[in-house]
């Protein structure tokens, strides 16, 4: 039986996607102790080894280990994949792709169109209820 | 420190307001805020990783996010978390600028409604205030509104972008009232301000400085015409002498207790710092707190009860582009005739949210698989979601109310607050009624999946009602310009005061009232010689 580590489920997670450009997780360079404690990493490698284990395979789908993984702790793993989401998500290489390149908010001007008054005629003709 | 004329308490948008209005007129006033100075470049918005730092030092719930400014706030007894900021500029750092009236008949809901107790004062009496405060906030928006037919005078609206346009036709096709965003937040470069960048996020705090907070409106101003703001300075009572109000005692930053003085005594530290204060504080003869012969400090809270409503759309929209929280509203049913419900409420449209809220929110709602098929789901929302807000107007219930916790303190012991609050059964009418109407307009607008719930619980930010005005000294805490009616000197000018709470953003007309007060109390005060 193979040993899975945590950083190999990670990128079962969050495998990438080349075709829109995305990095998988381990490419991000996060340092996950960055966002859960050793005891939480430590707790999350047992229960990977716990479910191969049950599952006695070596390959099976990563929704279908997520769902057992769940079954053995579900607030603890529930905590550990928002935790990965965000980590991920808010990553700057993901941010990258996500934005077409632009990573900041602030100083970079959007435009959106002046509004179309059009839209307003019928509401002129509203009686309020007040 | 001595020789003010008039001292107050908290720089958020009733004290800083105030002190613009007071200072203006020569008086000699000092601020006292228990928070400190922003720094523009700290705001999330201007990391990559804003949506973390939102999460966590400007996190909005109070109980949360317990900074070295804060004070402990007990909710878990509340559906609905206290939201607020400890800053200068108070709770507008953090606030969308989502800034409508209250209307003319939310003062009178007893005599329209036959719902609790009319205010002392009327829209009438405000309205004058109403124009000095969107002038000086650079309010944004539109005239011609049916339900706002006398505003004027505002900057051009805040766009609505092609997912405004989705939801306005769909109102349009219902034949329903929707007007583009009444919004503090400055859409020109003018009047010294930086005009909006559509950057999105504005409730994380606005480094362009489109957003109108009172850091960089009436605070500056009132400094440059001498108001003293002091800082990182906690005030936790207030000092009187022979039943009058004579100053306050404060904690500095390094925990040394201050006191200050002044003729008179202005309470602006919000619908929870102020009663906090006043809980806190005893009568000379130590039997009740102060100004509480009515019994009335902290009761009758009010929070805006709050529903969401998420359309998830088929095709991608400019949901991350312009501010999130001023787009579009409907008081539509402000009344609705017919209804089970009395009263009513405000639909508001937010823009979309970051990837991060959104990956979690698809996560949450069990619609997001991993591994290869992640990418696909996220993207299925992702600038694909739009929500409309129900805001329901809160009837007063005497207890619904706030305590001190003197099982929790703050960094200098000052008992914390416990809130009571328990929603009435006519908001979760509302929020049905809401949901139901608000999913009508989702569909209308092509939605292909509506999720709603409420009340939301991160969103307890309209808090009202906790040091309430009224003529009766038996059922009130202030009388009709602020005065405590138990003693003299004392005034409170922010949403404490408030009779009922309407179910629009209250900010614009928290600062207008306190304008209008502070108008009164300089009058009261000049009575007195």
């Amino acid at each position: 039986m193979r040993e899975v580590r945590v950083n190999q489920f990670f990128d079962f997670l969050f495998p990438g996607d080349t075709q829109r450009g995305f990095p998988c997780f381990t490419s991000c360079e996060i340092n996950i102790e960055n966002h859960l404690s050793k005891y939480e990493i430590n707790k999350l490698q047992s229960l990977i080894h716990i479910s191969y284990s049950e599952k006695n395979k070596n390959n099976f789908e990563v929704n279908d280990l997520v769902k057992h993984i769940e079954k053995l702790d579900r607030k603890f793993f529930e905590k550990v994949l928002s935790v990965l989401l965000e980590a991920y998500f808010s990553n700057e290489k993901v941010i990258y792709i996500l934005k077409s390149g632009e990573l900041y908010l602030f100083p970079n001007h959007r435009k959106l169109d002046d509004l179309n008054y059009d839209l307003l005629e019928s509401v002129l003709e509203i009686t309020p209820r007040n | 420190m001595t020789g003010f004329d008039f001292l107050i308490v908290g720089s958020g948008a009733a004290g800083a307001a105030s002190a613009w209005r007071l200072c203006s007129k020569g008086y000699k006033v000092v601020c006292i805020e228990r928070g400190d100075w922003q720094n523009t470049d700290d705001y999330p918005s201007a990391s990559i990783d804003w949506e973390i730092k939102k999460k966590r030092s400007s996190n909005p719930v109070i109980s949360q996010r317990q900074s070295e400014f804060d004070y402990p706030v007990d909710d878990s007894q509340s559906p609905i978390a206290i939201c607020n900021y400890n800053a200068v500029g108070g709770s507008t750092i953090l606030y969308s600028a989502h800034f409508p009236r209250f209307q003319p008949r939310d003062f009178k809901i007893k005599s329209s409604d036959g719902i609790a107790e009319d205010w002392p004062i009327s829209y009438a009496d405000l309205k004058p205030y109403f124009e000095i405060n969107e002038y000086e906030m650079s309010v944004s928006g539109l005239s011609g509104d049916p339900y706002y037919p006398d505003i004027e005078n505002l900057l051009p609206p805040v766009p609505l972008g092609n997912s405004g346009e989705k939801l306005a036709q769909a109102f349009n096709a219902k034949g329903w009232h929707w007007w583009p965003s009444y919004a503090a937040i400055s859409t020109r470069n003018v009047r010294g301000r930086s005009s909006c960048i559509n950057l999105g996020p504005c409730n994380t705090g606005c480094p362009q400085r489109a957003k109108s907070s009172t850091d960089i409106t009436y605070i500056p101003k009132a400094i440059a015409k001498g108001l003293k703001l002091i800082i990182k300075a906690a005030v936790f009572e207030v000092i009187t002498e022979d039943n009058r109000a004579v100053g306050v005692r404060y904690h500095d930053e390094n925990g040394s207790i201050n006191e200050i003085f002044a003729r008179h005594i202005i309470l602006a530290a919000s619908a929870i710092g102020t009663p906090r204060i006043l809980l806190n504080s005893k009568t000379s003869d130590n039997s009740i707190s102060l100004g509480n012969s009515s019994g009335q400090v902290g009761r009758n809270l009010m929070i805006h009860p709050l529903g969401y409503v998420e359309g998830v759309f088929d095709t991608i929209l400019d949901t991350d582009i312009g501010p999130q929280g001023c787009m579009l509203f409907s008081l539509e049913h402000y009344r609705s005739n017919g209804a089970e419900h009395k009263l009513g409420y405000m639909m508001h449209a937010l823009r979309g949210t970051g990837p991060v809220e959104t990956a979690l929110s698809v996560y949450r709602r069990r619609r997001l698989k991993f591994g290869s098929q992640l990418y696909d789901d996220f993207f299925s929302y992702y600038k694909k979601q739009l929500v409309l807000t129900i805001i329901c107007e809160d009837i007063p219930e005497v207890d619904n109310r706030l305590v001190l916790d003197r099982g929790a303190a703050d960094r200098f012991g000052i008992p914390g607050i416990a809130v009571h609050y328990k929603l009435h059964e006519n908001t979760k009418k509302l929020l049905s009624h809401g949901s139901d109407t608000a999913r009508i307009i989702m569909k209308e607008a092509g939605a292909t999946k509506t999720f709603a719930h409420g009340p939301v619980r991160n969103t307890g930010w309209h808090i009202m009602g906790t040091a309430k005005m009224g003529e009766n000294p038996n059922n009130s805490v202030v009388n009709p310009i602020g005065k405590l009616h138990d003693i003299e000197g004392l005034y409170v000018v922010d949403s404490s005061c408030f009779v009922t709470g309407s179910c629009v953003n209250p900010a614009n007309t928290i600062q207008t009232v306190s304008l209008y007060l502070t108008d009164q109390i300089e009058e009261y005060a000049r009575s007195e010689g």
